[in-house]
């Protein structure tokens, strides 16, 4: 068995695939439609569909989407800090990181951040379409944290096969009392 | 924008209010639990996260916590006020000033890498200065009331007026909510909550903003209507918009990071490697909050919404007026309600965590070194309870906390910049530190007492602070030994 197959992925069977699949489809749908429905309801209802616009509804679904993926990470991420409590991170998990470049990079990308944004604002006054800008990153925003998360995951990962392996082997040496391995499941 | 007519609509009902301020507390508790039985198993943890903190959560909470109530209303404010200039003037200092943490918290945490605060941190500094260490805890302790304080006050305004609820029970209710939560799981559950609330402020703040100008006829509409106004509403060249947020607000809101203990909290709980790309995000990702809700304000002045008469003089309740008055499903009131309720407790988790840092690490483990770890654990969580007691009795007092709030802001103008040099400059001294945060501080409040307005005192506090320091250090022959730092060691 090879080193990335050491630590059994918790998402790993078809079946949770599928049915995670379909809640990220199924979900939005249903809310969509439970907003819809709750709108009517309203006092204001007939007024109220005036508002419920079709760039609100790609709102919700999209962010619905996203949501369910965010809330995935957010508990992997919980999962694996865990499992990972006892070990220590002394594998170098930053095999790139430098820090020169990374101060360069940082007072780069702040020059990057003002002049961005500068410009995404005044684009405000060059016409209408500009002004759906801000909200748009506001709703792929989530994205930056699912990527960042995992970012993290990996690192866990590569820990825990590191230390899986390290105990293999420490049970392995002549003298040493064998031990289980462990495969690490939700 | 014909047709449309801003009317009060009914409030929602105080029962929807206590099950909306309770439902996101119960989710908040469950995820903190959740947290705290797979990570928290010492004092460590609890104040720290066992400095395991990482790049997602690092970069979620981050921007919750700094995101407070105001946060979310004064983008639209602004830019109600004064346009696109507004709005950037508003927009671009507040990310900057958390990334610009990064470098003096780079430098603090390779020299000091077992710290916990930066009141620690003076108090190494200095060899163990007591005056020192007393006007940092002074100026973080009064910050946290602040932003306690202040997104308590916010969010019971909102939510009382939306729910038609009675502010000093929204004030209990959420501090209730919160306090329990985080005395749960301390630094850890913070951060996981502020993470799940980072959600809860991003998606929900496009869907209001885009359901709001659905709502009004569009983008086109909005656009055409403002763009005719002229007055430089869609400029971001107008001067008094310069004059009202300019050098002061981006002071203050530097001052607010590199001095606020909640940050310095991430900082040393997060893992290797890890802090200034995290920072950097963590700061980046509010710029699309405030681009978002910044066109909530060229909506209300499309709607010539009028400040007096609408607003009660306060532009800061133009983004409440409009969600309550355009005629929104129930289901987008909600949402902006969860929005600000996220800022609001997210805000407020973080600054218990800094308190609880200072607790543990500056007063309990420094005078009772021995302290058993299940006495050190309580008395830290007891800290919290205090501060969110006295939080909520000074917004039901309806006290004018304006005056405490003027004076926090002198305290911390008055700390930053020694505060920097300490870190900086190997000759600033005990004497230079003292001199420059009191000398800052004295003088600053006798400023704004004699002469309206911050532009004044805020150059008062920073030039005394700056220029005492470094008169007194120049003439310092010592040079500290940076490596002293080191002795630091978890608690």
């Amino acid at each position: 068995m090879d080193a990335k197959n050491v630590v059994e992925r918790p998402f790993g069977k078809w079946a949770k695939r599928i049915v995670y699949f379909g809640a990220s489809a199924g979900v939005p749908i249903f809310l969509s439609q439970v907003a819809q429905a709750a709108s009517l309801n309203t006092t204001a209802g007939a007024v109220a569909q005036r508002g419920i616009s079709v760039g609100t509804i790609v709102a919700v679904i999209v962010g619905a989407i996203i949501s369910v993926l965010y809330l995935r990470a957010m508990y992997l991420v919980l999962h694996y800090a865990s499992e990972t409590y006892d070990i220590g991170f002394d594998i170098n998990t930053d095999v790139n990181y430098d820090r020169e470049t990374t101060a360069k990079a940082l007072i780069v990308g702040s020059l990057l951040l003002v002049v961005v944004s500068a410009l995404i604002i005044s684009s405000y006054g060059w016409g209408a379409l500009f002004l759906y800008i801000g909200p748009v990153l506001c709703l792929l925003g989530p994205i930056v944290v699912i990527v960042s998360m995992e970012i993290d995951l990996r690192k866990y990962k590569r820990a825990l096969r590191h230390h899986v392996l390290m105990q293999r082997s420490l049970s392995d040496t002549p003298g040493t009392p064998s031990k289980d391995d462990q495969i690490l499941t939700p | 924008m014909q047709g449309i007519e801003l009317t009060a609509g009914n409030p929602l009902g105080p029962l929807q209010g206590v099950v909306t301020l309770i439902g996101l507390g119960l989710a908040m508790l469950v995820l903190a639990n959740f947290t705290r039985a797979k990570l928290v198993k010492n004092t460590h943890d609890f104040v720290i996260a066992g400095r395991k903190l990482g790049f997602g959560f690092g970069v979620a909470g981050l921007l919750s916590v700094w995101t407070w109530v105001v946060g979310i209303l004064m983008p639209a404010a602004t830019t109600f006020s004064f346009g696109l200039s507004g709005l950037w003037w508003f927009t671009v200092p507040n990310g900057l000033s958390v990334v610009a943490v990064v470098p003096f918290a780079r430098k603090l945490k390779a020299l000091m890498p077992h710290g916990y605060t930066i009141s620690e941190f003076v108090s190494l500094r200095y060899g163990g200065s007591r005056l020192a260490t007393i006007v940092v805890v002074a100026g973080i302790l009064f910050g946290t009331l602040q932003a306690v304080i202040v997104n308590l006050k916010g969010a019971s305004l909102v939510v009382a007026t939306i729910f038609g609820m009675n502010e000093g029970v929204v004030a209990v209710i959420s501090s209730i909510v919160v306090l329990v939560y985080i005395v749960l799981g301390g630094l850890w559950a913070s951060m996981a909550t502020s993470t799940l609330m980072c959600l809860l402020i991003m998606v929900p703040t496009t869907i209001v903003v885009l359901a709001s100008v659905g709502h009004v006829g569009g983008v086109d509409a909005v656009w055409q209507v403002v763009a005719a106004k002229g007055e430089g509403l869609l400029t971001v060249t107008r001067r008094d918009a310069f004059d009202n947020f300019g050098i002061t607000f981006t002071l203050a809101l530097i001052t607010a990071t590199v001095a606020g203990q909640e940050f310095w909290n991430v900082a040393w709980g997060l893992r290797e490697n890890e802090l200034g790309r995290t920072f950097f995000w963590g700061g980046t990702l509010y710029y699309p909050i405030a681009l978002c809700l910044g066109v909530l304000g060229l909506v209300g002045i499309a709607l010539n919404v009028d400040v007096v008469k609408d607003l009660g003089n306060d532009s800061a309740a133009l983004a409440p007026f409009l969600i309550s008055h355009l005629g929104l499903p129930n289901w987008v009131i909600y949402l902006f309600v969860i929005i600000v309720l996220s800022a609001c407790y997210s805000t407020v988790d973080g600054a218990l965590t800094g308190v609880s840092a200072i607790t543990a690490v500056d007063v309990l483990h420094r005078f009772f070194p021995h302290i058993r770890d299940s006495k050190l654990f309580f008395w830290t969580r007891l800290s919290m309870v205090i501060t969110i007691i006295i939080s909520v009795a000074v917004v039901l007092s309806g006290v004018d906390f304006v005056t405490l709030l003027l004076v926090t802001s002198v305290i911390r103008g008055a700390v930053l910049v020694p505060l920097i040099l300490s870190i900086l400059w190997d000759k600033m001294n005990a004497l230079a530190f003292i001199s420059g945060t009191i000398g800052a501080l004295v003088v600053g409040l006798i400023a704004r007492a004699f002469f309206p307005g911050e532009l004044i005192s805020t150059s008062v506090v920073i030039g005394v602070s700056t220029v005492l320091p470094l008169i007194i250090g120049s003439l310092n022959r010592d040079r500290f030994d940076y490596s002293i730092l080191a002795q630091a060691r978890d608690i």
